[in-house]
């Protein structure tokens, strides 16, 4: 769909979006989901399988580290999101300034 | 002693108004980022915002590349310049004032960006014609990512959910509720941060701009000054730390009926797009994207769950966000021009008319006040903590079984 000369919806970036925000948001629930699920169980196990329980120890730390990584992707994001263009001398806002009487 | 122009003035009252909105965007928004983590007990309200509070402070700091111009490509760039130009961005920030005072009283969740280019847009038309309007900047900026941001957040929130309850199925109830409310502590987090980075920085690109068009600051060297930065950022953390719970009641209690699992899949479903989206390059409204996750966790639970009366009232409120915005702007323009165009009285006259509809929109707000003590689950979040240390308690309700 377009008006004029460009395009109202960038399709590469809305793409982008939607593949970004489905392994962010559907990816970390299940990975957080395994994560209780391999600490649940290795309680469970506790006194009776210690190999089994290292088993779930482990699973949950690649969980917990996953969970992790993601949080800090989200971090880097929020800090180098590209920036605005720099307002031109004669762009919006821009005037000379007024005289003072 | 230096004379005082009529441009000092009205820099002054953006300044300050500019400040005022960023505290009312603030308290607009608590119930985005936190309004899930209080619903289901996983914090107590006073926790929740406070915690909300300081990450909107970090946030605000954490990225310094401000948006350049709220207005960029939505209306003709000469419009806003000058000493008019500073009153028309004033009459906007009033109109968006307004509005945003005006949902919160309807305890509606709306878009406070979405108010505030309402609000340019009215002044514009209003003090010049409607062929001042950039409809395609308007279209791919505004419309467009307001239509699509809501609903990619509710797919991925619904079908997060609903692997959540397939998970829980294995996991066991009550270890699964407990182990989701510290999830959504760390997700109520990041939108937190992310609602910072955003929308703080949206105000010091207006005030900014209005010490460049001053001339206080050169526009060949473009920077945000330190006392804009911490003064937004203030703001916005007051705001957040007053806490909007009439909005955070609608949102965690009023939409759907929210369980930790729903709560945390709504939060990360937020998180991603917000910040995909921004990364991007798209910009949108943190309300809708948080509201379209609340929803399509309720839909992914249980579709019976959603209250859509409520959703049909928020919708109305966003559909009216940027026309109503807009009125009230061109409203605020026309009784300033009555004192003369770019004139420092019509502005001072409009300001004070403001604050006297804020203060009569705060008195009629007492009258159904919704408090802290009001949404506190956390006593039940502990009942529950308890049973499932003892191995039992209380099962979720049908929709877990999804």
């Amino acid at each position: 769909m377009a008006i004029l000369a460009t395009p109202i919806i960038n399709g590469n970036a809305l793409w982008k979006i939607i593949v970004a925000s489905t392994i962010g948001g559907v990816g970390v629930v299940i990975v957080f989901g395994l994560l209780v699920l391999c600490v649940t169980r290795a309680e469970q196990v506790r006194a009776s399988h210690g190999g089994e329980r290292i088993l779930y120890l482990a699973g949950g730390l690649l969980c917990g580290a996953f969970c992790i990584a993601v949080i800090v992707i989200g971090i880097y994001a929020m800090a180098k999101k590209p920036a605005s263009p720099k307002p031109k001398a004669a762009a919006v806002l821009v005037a000379p300034p007024p005289t003072r009487s | 002693m230096a004379r005082v122009s009529a441009s000092d003035v009205i820099l002054a009252l953006v300044v300050v108004t500019g400040v005022c909105f960023d505290f009312t965007n603030g308290f607009h928004d608590t119930a985005n980022a936190v309004a899930t983590a209080i619903a289901t007990g996983a914090l107590k309200p006073r926790v929740a915002v406070a915690m909300s509070a300081v990450l909107n402070l970090v946030g605000a700091f954490i990225s310094i590349k401000v948006a350049a111009t709220i207005a960029k490509g939505i209306v003709n760039a000469h419009v806003l310049s000058g000493t008019s130009g500073l009153s028309l961005v004033f009459a906007a920030l009033i109109g968006a004032i307004i509005w945003n005072l005006t949902t919160w009283y309807f305890t509606m969740p709306s878009s406070s960006s979405h108010a505030l280019i309402g609000g340019v847009i009215g002044a514009t038309i209003v003090a010049s014609s409607v062929k001042q309007v950039k409809v395609h900047g308007l279209l791919s900026s505004v419309i467009f990512p307001a239509l699509f941001s809501p609903i990619i957040c509710g797919l991925v929130a619904m079908v997060g959910t609903f692997s959540a309850y397939r998970l829980i199925k294995r996991i066991g109830e009550n270890q699964a509720r407990k182990g989701y409310r510290y999830g959504q502590i760390g997700s109520a987090a990041l939108v937190s941060l992310a609602h910072g980075t955003n929308d703080a920085q949206k105000t010091m690109g207006v005030i900014t701009l209005a010490l460049i068009a001053h001339g206080d600051i050169s526009a060949n060297h473009f920077y945000v000054p330190f006392w804009v930065k911490l003064a937004c950022a203030t703001a916005i953390a007051l705001g957040t730390a007053i806490g909007g719970w009439r909005i955070i009641n609608t949102m965690g209690n009023r939409l759907t009926n929210i369980e930790s699992p729903q709560g945390f899949s709504a939060e990360s479903a937020s998180a991603s797009v917000i910040l995909a989206s921004s990364y991007y390059g798209y910009p949108l409204s943190t309300t809708q994207v948080v509201s379209g996750g609340v929803l399509g966790s309720g839909l992914g639970k249980q579709l019976a769950s959603v209250h859509w009366n409520v959703v049909g009232q928020m919708v109305t409120a966003w559909v009216l966000t940027i026309p109503a915005a807009g009125v009230m702007g061109g409203i605020a323009w026309e009784i300033s021009r009555i004192f003369g165009k770019g004139s420092a009285s019509g502005s001072i006259v409009i300001g004070f008319l403001a604050a006297v509809a804020a203060g009569m929109i705060f008195q009629l707000a007492q009258r159904n006040k919704i408090g802290a003590h009001d949404l506190d689950r956390s006593g039940q979040a502990e009942a529950e903590a308890e049973s499932a240390r003892d191995g039992g308690g209380p099962p979720l309700p049908a929709g877990a079984a999804a």
